[in-house]
């Protein structure tokens, strides 16, 4: 008996000593930049208080509005200050931080990289080294009202084409006044207008730069691309001339309020549709193809750690406890976001919450995602979406316009970066 | 000797405090601007280089420079002149000894009430072209019979922009003149009244001379509001469609705090800061005291 007990005193000390070791690996607290705020954020906000528990680990949050992120965070990083340990921020970030030098590589294993989709790994990778643990994604898919293309005997367009030709039967001026009632087609436009682009280029068979940075969108697959998406509001008359304008929400709001019938967006949308009206009477289908298939511009949130951080060990933690399978999955079932790991859409969970079909299209859809990485990101952006607007305003050629800000960027990463 | 010296510069010891917050505010940021002006200084980089006055034989070449200056003086311009001639319409009304003034005075405040960033919201709203409240509101009074994309195009979502200023900022030219034409004793009304001044009489040759300076502060507090307006611009049009309504104010933010290129963003500060001060004397020379008409 006393032999026994000595044993399990023995035991439980080991156990004791071990758990602290394990407890003192990690730091107290670190403190996180996330994109927008949690309020907004539900999945995100549970996943932090599931690492908070698990790990005993404080994570103070500070939230910062998506669009304001990258200067916010220059700042902080420029001056080498180690006040972010880890922050939830876009693919599209990757360069700018990585290429000065601000990043800490995540440290996933090979078989860890697997999990995810491919597209999604090399959006998070610079230079051979992956930099993000992907929380989730939005790929671009194509949202429709079903009972509107039923009226009209109509099938869920699958190429460019039958995309037109429905869209041009759905655009319809309802009472006779001269005015369209009900358009089409509608695409993300306002700040989301590079992104459409780049998804309309990707699927053309285009690219935005060669393996020099230099820019090959204004390609005749850009031109075409480009040409799609101005046709679409001035030739054919599918989409509101006032799309230039109009952001993710506004085009949702276009959506779910029945004044489009068909719109190409992200996921957030679906779980929208879920909690509206339109529940029941609009479903989901695949982009449709362009002459290169129907690979989709991947946007979405990533975690980085920061180079600056003392607390590395614990932001990593941190990083790959919010791009596990649970994390993945909270995302996509509490707030409609689409899953990095494709093999999140076989749990029973995720075909509880939404109808099978959807499941099915969303886990096709995100195995064909890209984005490349490019420094400069803004400023690459910002000429870009401005010579779009030219394009689709109809002060400029889809050629010129294109062909203008290849120019302007060549110009900005010779000035800039000496490339 | 040294209680001597103290008060014979006592009212210099005085002002000390002020002088140091002044330079430690004021002049100490203006001298950086300046001087940051002759680097080469990239954030993202982290590279700085003195270039001297490089940047600014640039600056004279780019043509986003002279884009946006147009533009600027266009904004500016337009939104200040409409806001000083409503502001004098409107302080003119609440003048008088109208019923409800007081309620009136507290509504026409509401616009100056909002923060810039929700006006450039609410008129992205109203401005849309298929449920924006203007496009139903000229529908129906029938003045157009199809919706307009306001923001689609350069020229109508700049005036997009200075609507949304001027509605934004009437309010505080309007309190700025109102308080002027409190300030006027009724005894040069009366007289006018009796020497059989029409309104408009008592309006070009008291209300108007004696509100000058009024005027001046109005004007000068506007222009300075107006040329570093950043708010309206960026939730309103976000500088598009292209760069059309892109001003030097965005252009500096976008130069020095997106791009972290802030020797060059520092250089178009300190052109604007000389352009803002040119602007100010002129407006002192113009609205001299002595030009008023006695």
């Amino acid at each position: 008996m006393r032999k026994l007990t000595i044993i399990l005193l023995a035991v439980s000390l080991l156990a004791l000593f071990s758990g602290a070791a394990v407890a003192q690996d990690y730091a107290d607290e670190i403190t996180v930049y996330n994109s927008g705020d949690l309020e907004h954020d539900p999945a995100t906000a549970y996943d932090i208080q599931r690492f908070e528990k698990e790990y005993g680990v404080k994570v103070n949050v500070v939230e910062v509005p998506w669009q304001y992120q990258i200067d916010k965070l220059t700042t902080v990083f420029s001056s080498e200050s180690d006040d972010v340990d880890a922050f939830v921020g876009s693919y599209f970030m990757l360069s700018n931080f990585a290429m000065p030098g601000w990043l800490e590589p995540i440290g996933f294993t090979e078989k860890e990289k697997e999990k995810f989709s491919p597209g999604v790994i090399k959006a998070s990778t610079y230079k051979g080294t992956t930099y993000g643990a992907p929380l989730m994604l939005k790929d671009t898919e194509l949202y429709y009202r079903k009972d509107l293309l039923e009226a009209e005997g109509l099938e869920v367009p699958k190429t460019w084409d039958e995309l037109v030709n429905v869209a041009k039967k759905l655009t319809k001026d309802k009472d006779g006044d001269g005015n369209i009632d009900q358009y089409g087609f509608a695409y993300l436009g306002a700040d989301k207008l590079g992104f459409t682009f780049r998804t309309f280029l990707y699927q053309s068979g285009g690219e935005m730069f060669d393996e020099n940075l230099n820019p090959v969108f204004n390609s005749s697959a850009g031109v075409k691309a480009l040409t799609f998406m101005r046709d679409l509001i001035n030739k054919h008359q599918v989409t509101p001339n006032g799309i230039i304008s109009m952001g993710e929400g506004n085009v949702g709001d276009l959506f779910i309020s029945g004044k489009v019938a068909m719109v190409e967006s992200v996921p957030p949308l679906h779980h929208r549709i879920m909690n509206s009206d339109l529940s029941g009477k609009a479903s989901l289908a695949l982009a449709p193809e362009g002459s290169a298939g129907n690979t989709s511009y991947l946007d979405g949130n990533v975690i980085y750690v920061s180079s600056f951080s003392k607390k590395k060990k614990t932001a990593k933690a941190f990083a790959k406890f919010m791009s596990s399978y649970e994390s993945s999955l909270h995302e996509l079932v509490r707030e409609g976001n689409n899953s990095p790991n494709p093999n999140v859409f076989d749990d029973p969970r995720v075909k509880e919450k939404y109808p099978e079909k959807w499941v099915n299209v969303m886990q096709e859809s995100v195995r064909d995602v890209k984005a490349e990485n490019y420094p400069l990101y803004l400023q690459v952006e910002q000429n870009l979406r401005q010579e779009i607007q030219k394009a689709l305003n109809g002060s400029k050629s889809p050629e010129k316009a294109l062909d203008d800000a290849a120019a302007q960027i060549s110009e900005l990463y010779s000035m800039i970066l000496g490339i | 000797m040294l209680k001597k010296i103290f008060n014979k510069y006592f009212h210099y010891w005085m002002i000390f405090p002020a002088i140091l917050l002044l330079a430690f505010v004021v002049i100490y940021p203006t001298f950086n601007l300046f001087y940051t002006s002759l680097f080469f200084k990239n954030g993202q980089l982290g590279v700085t280089r003195f270039v001297g006055l490089q940047n600014y034989k640039k600056l004279f070449f780019d043509e986003n420079f002279w884009q946006y200056l147009g533009h600027t003086v266009v904004y500016v311009g337009s939104a200040v002149t409409i806001s000083l001639i409503l502001g004098l319409i409107i302080s003119n009304i609440l003048d008088k000894a109208i019923k409800g003034r007081s309620v009136l005075r507290t509504i026409m405040l509401l616009p100056w009430m909002i923060p810039l960033v929700l006006t450039g919201i609410t008129w992205r709203w109203i401005l849309q072209d298929i449920y924006g409240a203007f496009n139903a509101l000229l529908m129906q009074l029938g003045i157009i019979d199809q919706s307009i994309a306001w923001l689609t195009d350069g020229t109508t979502a700049m005036m997009g922009v200075i609507t949304a200023d001027f509605w934004a900022n009437t309010p505080f030219v309007t309190i700025i003149l109102l308080a002027g034409m409190q300030s006027i004793p009724d005894q040069l009304y009366e007289a006018a009244d009796v020497d059989g001044a029409t309104g408009w009489q008592k309006f070009y040759n008291i209300t108007l001379p004696l509100i000058k300076p009024s005027i001046f502060v109005a004007l000068v507090m506007r222009t300075l509001f107006a040329i570093r307006a950043l708010d309206i611009v960026y939730a309103l049009t976000g500088g598009g469609p292209g760069e059309s309504t892109e001003v030097l104010a965005s252009y500096i933010y976008n130069l020095g705090r997106r791009w972290l290129r802030m020797g060059y963003g520092s250089t178009v500060g300190v052109v604007l800061l000389l352009i803002t001060i040119v602007l100010v004397f002129s407006f002192m020379f113009i609205l001299k005291p002595g030009s008023v008409r006695e």
